[in-house]
């Protein structure tokens, strides 16, 4: 547990409501069109949802259900029309006409802006895990009519990439509505209870006292959010139904009102979760504080995702002509990436985007600074020296700042690490050396983007030293994000002498074989 | 004595790894314990191979790990020139008269060659236009994860990846759920991922002898290695000589203890309340009077070279917490300009004749799994060539022993908070077992 | 009777600090019988569902001489291609043969000391999937008798002096998500195995034949394919420091289990007063994992809370914290001079 987090849940405990975890929100607001509101439900010891709610937050949702969710044909049929709502939302190309898809396909432009500030919202991770495990069951799925075979895979897909692109750091499209709660406030609560959305709710109601709250969050705990219904219910009500729905297999209609009444005995179950998630939403959306004005990039690479991970794939799958091993490389397993390739491109996907939005956001919210500086990736201090270092045989060398800061910070940045200026992030420098004495730390800069005043008009020249010495100042680790960028593209090769073993390639030929002569260690010797 | 019929052993090895070279053969792991080595046997092994005509490459982990290499060679075989490959950013260094920097990919020379650079370097090359490497050195392997191993396949088709295992893993700053289960797990260090594949042809050599660590250490601290290694030096042959004290001071009982062997575990009681978390400036006391206690009694080491006197240059100091480290260096006052304080991630890679180290658990009564990995211990225990003092609160040996982690890994992953408990407690039991520790009582406040 | 061993067993692991805990799973003072006396009702129950499925999953596996099983063990290597044979151990109301869990344990260590002396081939083709061996509890810890049944053992013979080795199986319904697989639910199944690799190598020793087997340090869980009920086996599961664990956690419950407690009743549903107040008078220890289990969680969290322990906000601030009470580390933020060490050194970390 940081310093942060530990003296935030104090401070909230003390004042005994929820407080506001930094200046900005790490996200955009979009409008009610763009955003779809996801809840589900499962039966005990099932993996597969029972039922789900699905509808934009500014209208009333839709219902779907089954009356016997372990009756994998009467599964299929509910997913399959509950399946429509989630394709439309992430513009699936089978829902396009033929010249617009194909013209997606070739200017990604206006696809990526049509659903940059598309987002799904669900009330907490257990329904996150739900798109996972409809990943697992309907991806692979392979018997029935073609056509609904075909589309039962589609939605195993959508939801296969949406889970995943909800692991990915930094991203604004899949939103667990516990988590971002819990991302923009600090809670008064031990973690596992903060896992319970309603209870979360509780603790941002206005003019209450803490004992109030604290009340109203145990009285709403009591009543599940996860995709999981109370043991209680489940004996109660739900078991008998569906025990009286298997034994009427004989009589179509009796088995049809059962089916109704499992329905409504399963909507109030679905509704509540998805009227907490709307509530959390609109909880989100009122907060007075503004988006991260450096919301752009991380935006933007969400957009790029969506096309190159998933919808570009999805156009290409519906090339009837293409082989089944060109349609399996389209598709990722749900478990994992087996294929050690792609298995690191995305790893470097995933530390490319943590380090883009550390890197962006930080910038647009003083407490992120203050995170960084606590975790070790910033430096503050005061200049004490500014000046040139002298190079032989040239007229001016590179600017050096000396910077000393308390050794008492914690500091994981090292020598030659590039660190950017906080305000004014495109002077950037390089860490020259690092020294503690007693208590204090000796930081040198050698100074090597935005040093003049032509490319930072607000700050001083970088080799001004009466305009610097005795300021202090704030440093972030400059991402490499480029570099990391880099190794996602580079990782691909597999034409390296050394794929073999790096890409799991043939192994090549055995050199020929090689008799050892006299000693190698006099030879060796012999060479010093 | 030194154990010079070690010396057979060592010579058997690094015969072995020569040999690999000689044949050309495609993938060695190289395990290294600390101070047994690793960059006497490397250069070795790259000067044989540009003996025999071929294009060597060298991958460090950071440019100060590369500088060092090129002075090595430079040193060591001053008759073969070696390329030093860096960033254009990087003024050039010195390196020795063998060693040429180089800054542009088309400098890269043709033919027979050594070129040292950075993995960052070598990953992101351009080696098209060139000829290809036949065979890629990795130095500290264990520092890189198997993505950014891939991205060297470009560079050679064979490998020899060096390092040592028991050292600090780097930090993945990332959740890793979905590769847990991979085949290759991008995440996990380079030689870990191709020790597991059974099916690669992977050659495995571990050095075998320790110059660094004396006698005792080695038993000590051989728990955090799945290989055996042994001491040069014979024991009891290296120890610290203290002349009789006038006056009697707090530390003087652990710091007898180094008079008798290589390790002494000082503690202090921990206060009924519990132990302070991160800075202890109790401790932090206790460990510089450490440090001017040996220096004020005009402590001597002795070693196989001989008996020398033991001066603030010789000694060390570490703690895992910046603030101990910033509380040690208070306390030890004008002496602190000359003994250096650091954690030990920056103390990887170093040495001192003495050490003076704070228990990384001191202060942690429940310990997470990052507490119980045992890399930052195993620096800490590992950096002395004579003697190391560990300073401590006193109820490690009960929280360890109290202390029951779950194993919530990933599924098929070792169970390393288990596992680092273990190795903790067997370690701290070791202490106690052999009579190496001395309760510093009353502390000097 | 409330003899159930085996859920007590993950009672007590689930969090064996805490001695209420301790005592209620040892003594079979049920929690959720003390809770509803404080007046709290919410009852930590299972799923019907859930139930059902469990019982299902696990016959579906052993059904036909375990076929499915074995294919799955042998695909994950963790049995040969060709191991072959199959003793059932379980109960009947499992399906299995034996009326009671005294007369499966006789059966398994006669079992074991017949396989103990085979020799050649007869070694070699010993029945390699065990089903529901009856073990006892390492000294009786667990009242009254402390017998409980393992879901599964594979056996690995190995040709004379090697001992044959045994490798400890557990089976659950959760589903296998590879790194995803819930990692507190994975914590809980190896603590209860690593609890059977120990109680195995005593029964073992215990009856005089450690020396013919060896308890693999490592075991295999039997998870099940996500939305599927098809077995997903993981081999290699390191269970070795679990069972370690488990060693000592018995240790120190023994002396416990030797605390007198007032008589229990004869009916599954009345618990004596005095039984009930014996766990309520115990030392309790709150931790977040309590929620999941423990019927009494919300009054000891309250009551935590209370008290000003900073378990009661959380496991993390509880280890920040260290000794240090929530009421004193609020003095402390509101400006309060620190005292002694411990004190100071919140402030400097907390600054």
């Amino acid at each position: 547990m940081s310093r942060h987090d530990a003296f935030e849940r104090l401070r909230a405990w003390d004042e005994g409501r929820a407080i506001a975890n930094g200046h900005t929100l790490p996200w955009l607001r979009a409008d009610a069109a763009d955003r779809l509101v996801l809840a589900f439900v499962r039966m005990g010891g099932e993996s597969s949802p029972w039922g789900l709610c699905v509808g934009r937050p500014d209208a009333p949702p839709e219902f779907f259900t089954c009356a016997e969710p372990r009756n994998a044909d009467l599964h299929a049929a509910f997913v399959l029309a509950a399946a429509g709502a989630l394709l439309r939302h992430v513009e699936h190309p089978s829902l396009l006409a033929d010249d617009e898809r194909l013209m997606l396909l070739a200017m990604e432009a206006p696809l990526r802006a049509r659903v940059r500030l598309r987002q799904l919202w669900v009330p907490g991770p257990s329904h996150l895990d739900m798109l996972h495990f409809l990943d697992f069951r309907y991806t692979h799925a392979n018997t029935g009519d073609p056509k609904v075979v075909r589309r039962l895979q589609a939605l195993g897909r959508v939801c296969g990439w949406l889970f995943r692109e909800s692991t990915r750091p930094g991203q604004v499209r899949v939103f667990d509505a516990t988590a971002r709660l819990r991302r923009a406030y600090t809670f008064p609560a031990e973690p596992v209870r903060q896992a319970h959305l309603g209870y979360l709710l509780a603790w941002l109601e206005a003019d209450r006292t803490r004992d109030e709250r604290l009340a109203e969050a145990r009285a709403r705990e009591d009543l599940p959010v996860s995709v999981t219904m109370s043991p209680e219910y489940e004996r109660a009500t739900l078991e008998p139904l569906v025990t009286r729905y298997n034994a009427a297999k004989d009589d179509p209609p009796a088995q049809a009102l059962l089916a109704r009444e499992i329905h409504d005995a399963l909507v109030p179950e679905l509704r509540r979760r998805w009227e907490l998630t709307v509530q959390a939403m609109a909880a989100l959306d009122a907060d007075p504080r503004a988006s991260n004005p450096h919301l752009d990039a991380v935006v933007d690479l969400g957009s790029a995702e969506y096309f190159h991970e998933y919808w570009k794939n999805e156009a290409k799958g519906l090339d009837p002509n293409l082989s089944d091993e060109q349609r399996r490389y389209l598709v990722h397993d749900p478990e994992t990436d087996y294929a050690p390739a792609r298995a690191a491109r995305r790893y470097f996907a995933h530390l490319h985007a943590a380090e883009l939005a550390a890197g962006e956001l930080v910038h647009g919210d003083a407490t992120l600074v203050e995170q960084s500086l606590d975790a070790g990736n910033a430096l503050r201090g005061t200049i004490r020296a500014v000046e040139r270092e002298a190079v032989a045989g040239k007229k001016s060398g590179p600017i050096l700042w000396t910077i000393e800061c308390s050794a008492d910070d914690s500091l994981r940045l090292r020598e030659e690490t590039s660190v950017c200026l906080v305000g004014a992030r495109k002077r950037i420098g390089r860490i020259r050396s690092l020294a503690t004495v007693g208590a204090v730390r000796t930081v040198v800069l050698q100074m090597t983007d935005g040093l003049t005043k032509r490319s930072l008009p607000n700050e001083p020249d970088a080799a001004d030293a009466s305009a610097l010495v005795g300021a202090t100042v704030t440093f972030l680790e400059q991402a490499a994000a480029g570099f990391t960028q880099m190794k996602i593209f580079r990782v691909g090769h597999t034409d390296g002498p050394g794929a073999w073993l790096t890409h799991a390639a043939p192994l090549p030929e055995p050199s020929p074989p090689v008799r050892i002569q006299g000693n190698l260690l006099d030879l060796v010797k012999s060479l010093q | 004595m030194a154990q010079t019929h070690l010396a057979e052993r060592r010579n058997q090895v690094l015969t072995q790894l020569l040999e690999h070279v000689e044949r050309a053969d495609a993938l060695l792991v190289l395990k290294a314990p600390p101070g047994s080595g690793k960059t006497f046997v490397t250069t070795r092994a790259v000067a044989l191979a540009l003996h025999r005509k071929r294009r060597v490459a060298v991958a460090a982990q950071t440019n100060a790990q590369a500088d060092d290499f090129c002075r090595r060679m430079a040193a060591e075989f001053p008759r073969l020139p070696v390329h030093r490959w860096a960033s254009a950013q990087r003024g050039a260094l010195d390196l020795g008269a063998s060693v040429s920097w180089i800054t542009r990919t088309a400098d890269l020379p043709p033919g027979p060659c050594v070129v040292v650079a950075t993995s960052a370097k070598w990953a992101v090359a351009d080696l098209d236009a060139h000829d290809p490497f036949d065979a890629l050195f990795i130095d500290e392997a264990w520092q890189m994860s198997w993505a950014d191993f891939m991205l060297l396949g470009t560079v050679a088709p064979r490998f020899v990846l060096v390092g040592d295992p028991g050292q600090i893993a780097p930090v993945v700053p990332i959740d890793v759920s979905r590769w847990q289960t991979s085949r290759r797990p991008p995440h996990v260090p380079a030689p870990e991922v191709i020790l597991r594949d059974r099916t690669l042809p992977t050659r495995v050599i571990e050095l075998p002898v320790s110059t660094r660590l004396p006698h005792d250490t080695c038993a000590m601290v051989q728990s955090f290695y799945d290989f055996t290694f042994e001491s040069w030096s014979a024991p009891g042959e290296r120890r610290v000589l203290l002349p009789p004290a006038a006056t009697q001071h707090p530390v003087d009982a652990a710091l007898a203890l180094l008079t008798t062997g290589s390790v002494a575990l000082m503690t202090l009681p921990t206060p009924p309340g519990g132990p302070p978390m991160e800075e202890d400036v109790a401790l932090a006391r206790a460990a510089a009077d450490v440090v001017r206690r040996l220096l004020d009694r005009g402590a001597r080491v002795v070693t196989e070279e001989g008996e020398t006197a033991l001066g603030p240059g010789d000694i060390g100091v570490s703690a895992t917490h910046r603030v101990m480290n910033t509380r040690i260096t208070d306390a030890l006052g004008p002496l602190a300009a000359k003994v250096r304080v650091d954690t030990p991630e920056r103390w990887q890679g170093l040495e001192r004749k003495v050490m003076v180290a704070v228990h990384p658990l001191s202060g942690v009564t429940q310990p997470s799994p990052f507490d119980l990995s045992t890399g930052r211990l195993c620096v800490m225990a590992s950096r002395h060539s004579v003697g190391l003092v560990l300073v401590s609160r006193d109820h490690v040996g009960d929280t360890l022993d109290t202390y029951l982690p779950v194993a919530a890994q990933a599924l098929g992953q070792r169970d390393e908070a288990g596992r680092g408990r273990a190795q903790n407690l067997s370690l701290w039991q070791y202490l106690v077992r052999h009579e190496r520790v001395a309760p510093m009582t009353p502390p000097s406040v | 009777m409330r003899r159930d061993v085996r859920r007590r067993l993950e009672q007590y692991a689930s969090n064996p600090r805490c001695e209420a805990n301790v005592i209620s799973a040892v003594h079979d003072v049920p929690m959720e019988a003390v809770a509803r006396a404080l007046g709290y009702s919410g009852a930590v129950g299972q799923s019907p569902f859930a139930l059902l499925r469990g019982q299902q999953f696990e016959r579906s596996l052993f059904r036909d001489d375990a076929v499915r099983l074995r294919r799955a063990l042998i695909t994950q290597k963790v049995l040969p291609a060709n191991a072959a044979g199959f003793v059932d151990f379980r109960m009947s109301r499992n399906d299995g043969p034996y009326p009671n869990l005294d007369a499966s344990r006789a059966a398994f260590l006669q079992r074991l000391a017949a396989f103990a002396k085979t020799v050649g081939d007869a070694r070699l083709q010993l029945p390699t999937i065990l089903a529901g061996p009856t073990l006892m509890v390492p000294g009786k810890a667990i009242l009254p008798d402390g017998l409980f049944a393992i879901d599964v053992l594979t056996v690995h013979p190995q040709p004379r002096p090697a001992p044959i080795v045994l490798r400890v199986g557990e089976v659950k319904v959760y589903p296998d998500r590879g790194g995803f697989t819930d990692a507190t639910e994975l914590a809980a199944t190896r603590a209860q195995a690593g609890l059977y690799v120990h109680a195995l190598r005593v029964e073992l020793q215990q009856s005089k034949l450690a020396q013919h087997f060896a308890v693999a340090d490592d075991g295999f869980l039997v998870l099940t394919r996500p939305s599927f009920n098809l077995p997903s086996v993981r081999g290699a599961e390191d269970l070795q420091h679990q069972a370690e664990r488990a060693a000592v956690m018995f240790d120190r419950v023994h002396r416990i289990a030797e605390r007198l407690l007032p008589p229990d009743s004869a009916a599954d549903d009345d618990i004596p007063a005095q039984r009930r107040q014996a766990v309520l008078d115990a030392p309790r220890q709150y931790a977040d994992g309590c929620l999941s289990f423990c019927e009494l969680a919300p009054h000891c969290q309250q009551t935590a809370l209370a008290q000003g322990l900073p378990a009661a906000l959380g496991d993390d601030l509880a280890r920040f914290l260290g000794p240090i009470t929530l009421h004193r580390a609020l003095e402390l933020l509101h400006g309060a001079a620190a005292e002694g060490d411990v004190e100071h050194d919140l402030l400097a970390r907390i600054a």
